[in-house]
């Protein structure tokens, strides 16, 4: 099914809507790898680790001091604040990365023992204490924005060649795709040239080239078209237009059979299709309803060349050209073309035996006409 | 008599001096109660009474301790509904040091308030009294402590809203 489908479209097309999709993805992949990074690395201000906890262990030592300095200092709010600046300070990477980590915790850990149990003795000593956990904090402060800003700029030179690379990479599989596009187009062009052609040649092979009607391959196609459709089939044979060619020459013989063919058609109200069957016979094939249309359109036709009295100064039966004319009235489901022809053409002969310039339609045998 | 009762009172400091190292020493059990907001309406609950719920045990690597840890607490989502009416959906929680973490719904079952390490109740230099983590965090890099943003430590205010 693939097969057919990528056969039936054109597989350049398939590749080029495949190179757009592929770009649309890979944008599409390129947000969805930065997003989440830029957010982790740029858009966190409010939360947990907005801030270093390396800084917020700071703020709360602080509070530990400023307690510890005002005149009446409370031991309790000193001790609490203490024990934050302990547990923010208390984090794994902190211990792993900074060595002074495990020292300022054990000064924490040991400052607050003296501070419940001696706390206005040692105040000072508690207060000089707490300077090497400060620097502690710096050290770890100044460390952990380094690692960032390591971090940042890593992450900053990655997405420069992410960038770089989608840039290049959406802009070959783009031009790829507009390759791909340019040769489906080229396949298309060419595939309609060819249809337009063969088109072209299919109808110069159902066509009469002199008159420019159809001819018999043409009669067979469009009777098949409608199988049930009643119809007449007309042949109209030129009377004695041998000796007219004889005697005016074959173009004055190729003049009249074209304007015999507008006569014929005008004849028929333009409702008809003509074909040249060979040398100056010609049929007409017009859908009507009953014989009587038919029998109508024979008389008109009969009747306009008598009208238009061609000269024909080698007839041996008037001085103009007439015309015989055998028909039939019959439904393609029902009666073959061969027998219709035939029936069609033995009413011509009759006609020709009754000394030509005549018509006669035939009353088939066959059972009444399908769409009737 | 007065050097019994000089000696008396020594023995009973150095009780009273042992006892309140010991309890520092462990506890860093302040503050012992949270807030809980409703509506405009502010309780307070016993942390000993949070601890009482504390019905989920689990074992996870800590990301900020950097080690295994048994840890005991409560679903967030089970305390919520029975804490706040039943209408409750949004929550905050607030830590000591003003930080806050919001949900605009429940959260789910995987998140967990913690009221013990390893059996033992946790302190503010634990990230206690009361803290917040997932018990499952999934394939998230641990060394990548970034990941883990909404793990908020020393809670002492809870709202919940609908």
């Amino acid at each position: 099914m693939i097969h057919r489908l990528w056969e039936k479209r054109s597989g350049w097309l398939w590749l080029s809507l495949a190179s757009f999709s592929t770009v649309v993805l890979l944008v599409i992949y390129d947000m969805r790898l930065l997003t989440p990074q830029v957010d982790r690395y740029f858009s966190q201000h409010d939360n947990v680790t907005g801030h270093q906890l390396a800084t917020r262990s700071r703020v709360f030592l602080h509070d530990t001091l400023e307690e510890l300095l005002k005149e009446s200092p409370s031991p309790e709010a000193a001790s609490l604040s203490l024990e934050v600046a302990y547990g923010f300070l208390d984090i794994n990477i902190y211990r792993e990365r900074y060595a002074c980590t495990e020292s300022s915790l054990a000064v924490l850990d040991s400052l607050q023992r003296q501070l419940m149990r001696a706390p206005s003795a040692e105040i000072e000593r508690v207060t000089r204490s707490l300077l090497p956990v400060l620097e502690c904090l710096t050290d770890i402060e100044i460390g952990q924005r380094v690692q960032r800003s390591q971090t940042v700029n890593g992450f900053v030179d990655k997405a420069r060649d992410h960038q770089a690379l989608l840039f290049f990479g959406t802009l070959i599989v783009y031009l790829l795709g507009l390759l791909f596009w340019w040769f489906h187009e080229k396949q298309r062009r060419a595939t309609e040239k060819a249809s337009r052609e063969s088109l072209r040649w299919m109808t110069k092979a159902l066509q009469d080239p002199l008159t420019g009607v159809g001819n018999r391959n043409a009669l067979h196609q469009h009777i098949a078209e409608q199988p049930d459709e009643t119809m007449g089939l007309l042949l109209i044979d030129i009377d004695h237009f041998k000796p007219y060619n004889d005697c005016l020459g074959h173009p004055e013989g190729d003049r009249l059979l074209r304007q015999l063919v507008g006569l014929i058609d005008l004849s028929m109200a333009g409702e008809a299709k003509l074909y040249r069957m060979g040398g100056d016979e010609f049929a007409v094939l017009l859908s009507c309803r009953s014989r009587d249309v038919l029998r109508q359109r024979c008389v008109a036709l009969v009747d306009a060349v008598h009208r238009q009295a061609f000269n024909h100064p080698s007839s041996p039966i008037g001085p103009i050209v007439t015309l015989s004319v055998g028909g039939v009235w019959f439904c393609p489901s029902d009666m073959a073309l061969e027998q219709a022809y035939a029936a069609a053409d033995a009413a011509l002969y009759r006609v020709k035996q009754a000394g030509r310039d005549g018509w006669e339609v035939d009353y088939p045998t066959t059972p009444v006409p399908c769409s009737v | 008599m007065e050097t019994r009762w000089q000696a008396m009172s020594a023995r009973v400091g150095v009780c009273v001096w042992f006892l309140l190292a010991i309890s520092q020493a462990q506890g860093q059990s302040w503050p012992e109660s949270i807030e809980i907001e409703q509506g405009g309406k502010t309780t307070t609950m016993l942390m000993d009474e949070l601890r009482e719920q504390a019905d989920v045990t689990f074992r996870f690597y800590d990301p900020y301790l950097g080690r295994e840890v048994d840890i005991r607490g409560f679903e967030l989502d089970d305390w919520a509904r029975g804490t706040f009416d039943n209408e409750v959906e949004a929550l905050t929680l607030t830590a000591m040091d003003g930080f806050k973490v919001e949900f605009d719904k429940l959260p789910g079952e995987n998140w967990i308030l913690v009221t013990h390490h390893d059996g033992e109740e946790i302190g503010l230099r634990d990230k206690g009294p009361l803290r917040l983590v997932e018990r499952d965090y999934g394939e998230r890099d641990t060394e990548n402590l970034r990941l883990f943003n909404n793990w908020i430590w020393m809670i002492t205010h809870i709202e919940g809203a609908p």
